[in-house]
């Protein structure tokens, strides 16, 4: 047995961690990344801040299991520290729209919409009303007609759409900023090969689960609320307007169904991780189905991940296939309509008479940048072109 | 005596656990509505392409 001598090291390592308790949860957070431990290695860090490390482990039975412990904990607290310097994002070349000060002073008069017996009447009354005007209007075909819009109009839904989907994500943070969170940025970039506005709440794990809950939903409940006042303009607003309001209020509820479809990380992705308690759904999902055909195979080499999240992993991965599929068809007949288009009628036709078009063509445009970006970047890595030794 | 320690030890790993956290980047795909008015006239003349990603 070692003697243990690194006792100055985890006093400096746990000082420079963050202790959060909410709840059912222990949260150790080391600059940004945060992780949840036991109630036991919690109070072990706590002890430690508050005494010093040889104090804090002066009551274990003798000086070896007391050496074996302090190695212990100190390869935890060092892996975490490690860790904390890594970037852990997700989202491809992130750009910020909206600082922290901006979002704070956006968000803040909103964060009263989430206090509790008001949040819960202004939900219930936005999904009526949305139902009714789904159920009186049906969905028509909404993205037909604002094709044909005149050049402002077109501009005016886009500004209408876009200031929808920044009133989504002001949902998140109004919400976050209910929960007693400072504000963080809200910006935009690559997930997957899918070009994304995100907020960034990831301070949220340091609320109890129905406040995660509150912001999960922040941003579906800002849009049905936004959905109300279109409702009201498309049923008693100008007779120029209706229309476009009724149009804009079949697609939110379009994006809202979607952003609740429960993989890749959408909100509905959240709503589920924080009901199962599992808070690497995603990552304890990926490797599920495999796991269990090799359990079942016989093999019990790996962790039985449990049929519930084995189907979960499954059905993830075919809708990855199936949007990634979809967006690729879609970018292709887009591509080509616009090839087409400028062949027969000219670049400058092309711009003027068919901006709408051009536009979309952006999107799609700048998901292959990033994946080609991507691939070169990941080519041109040397140790990927040299053989393992 | 050592072997003891090492059970204990042992013991005590499971209550070191440490599960380390995504960020929360809470995300709408903006594909879905650039883009609406396109997918929704290709989807008119190309067999329905979904309308929603």
């Amino acid at each position: 047995m070692h003697t243990f001598a690194k006792w100055d090291e985890i006093d400096d390592l746990v000082s420079r961690m963050r202790l959060v308790h909410s709840e059912e949860r222990y949260l150790v957070i080391v600059q940004e990344r945060k992780f949840y431990v036991t109630r036991f290695l919690f109070d072990l860090i706590q002890r430690i801040q508050q005494t010093g490390s040889l104090s804090a482990f002066e009551q274990t039975p003798d000086s070896a299991t007391r050496d074996a412990l302090a190695l212990q904990v100190f390869e935890r607290v060092q892996s975490m520290s490690a860790q904390s310097e890594k970037p852990a994002a997700y989202i491809a070349f992130p750009i910020t729209l909206l600082t922290p000060p901006w979002v704070e002073r956006l968000a803040r008069p909103l964060a009263g919409l989430f206090r509790a017996p008001l949040g819960f009447w202004l939900m219930g009354l936005a999904v009526l009303v949305n139902g009714w005007c789904l159920y009186r209007f049906g969905f028509g075909d909404a993205a037909h007609r604002l094709l044909h819009l005149s050049p402002g109009g077109l501009l005016l839904a886009y500004m209408a759409l876009l200031g929808g989907l920044l009133l989504h994500e002001l949902g998140h943070s109004a919400a976050a900023l209910a929960g007693g969170l400072p504000a963080r940025r809200i910006g935009a970039g690559f997930y997957l090969l899918l070009p994304v506005l995100f907020a960034d709440v990831s301070h949220v794990w340091e609320l109890g689960r129905m406040r995660r809950l509150a912001v999960n939903l922040g941003g579906v409940y800002f849009q049905l609320l936004f959905n109300v006042l279109l409702t009201a303009v498309a049923v008693a607003g100008p007779e120029g307007m209706r229309g476009a309001a009724l149009d804009l209020v079949r697609i939110n509820l379009g994006i809202v169904a979607y952003v609740l479809i429960p993989f890749l990380r959408n909100d509905g992705y959240w709503v589920l991780a924080d009901l199962w308690d599992k808070p690497r759904l995603h990552k304890d999902a990926r490797t599920a189905p495999y796991r269990l055909l090799r359990r079942l195979s016989g093999r019990r080499d790996l962790p039985d991940p449990g049929p519930a999240l084995a189907l979960y992993g499954a059905l993830e991965f075919a809708f990855l296939v199936v949007t990634m599929g979809l967006f690729l068809k879609w970018s292709g007949v887009l591509f080509a309509r616009l090839w087409h288009t400028a062949r027969a009628e000219g670049l400058e036709a092309l711009v003027l008479q068919h901006a709408g078009m051009v536009l979309a063509g952006v999107v799609p445009l700048a998901a292959l940048v990033v994946l080609g970006t991507t691939l070169c970047k990941r080519l041109l890595k040397p140790h990927l072109l040299r053989s393992p030794a | 005596m050592e072997h003891q320690n090492d059970f204990a030890v042992e013991l005590l790993k499971a209550e070191l656990d440490v599960i380390e956290l995504d960020d929360r980047l809470e995300m709408i795909n903006l594909s879905a509505s650039l883009a609406l008015e396109e997918i929704g006239d290709i989807g008119d003349n190309n067999n329905g392409v979904c309308c929603c990603s």
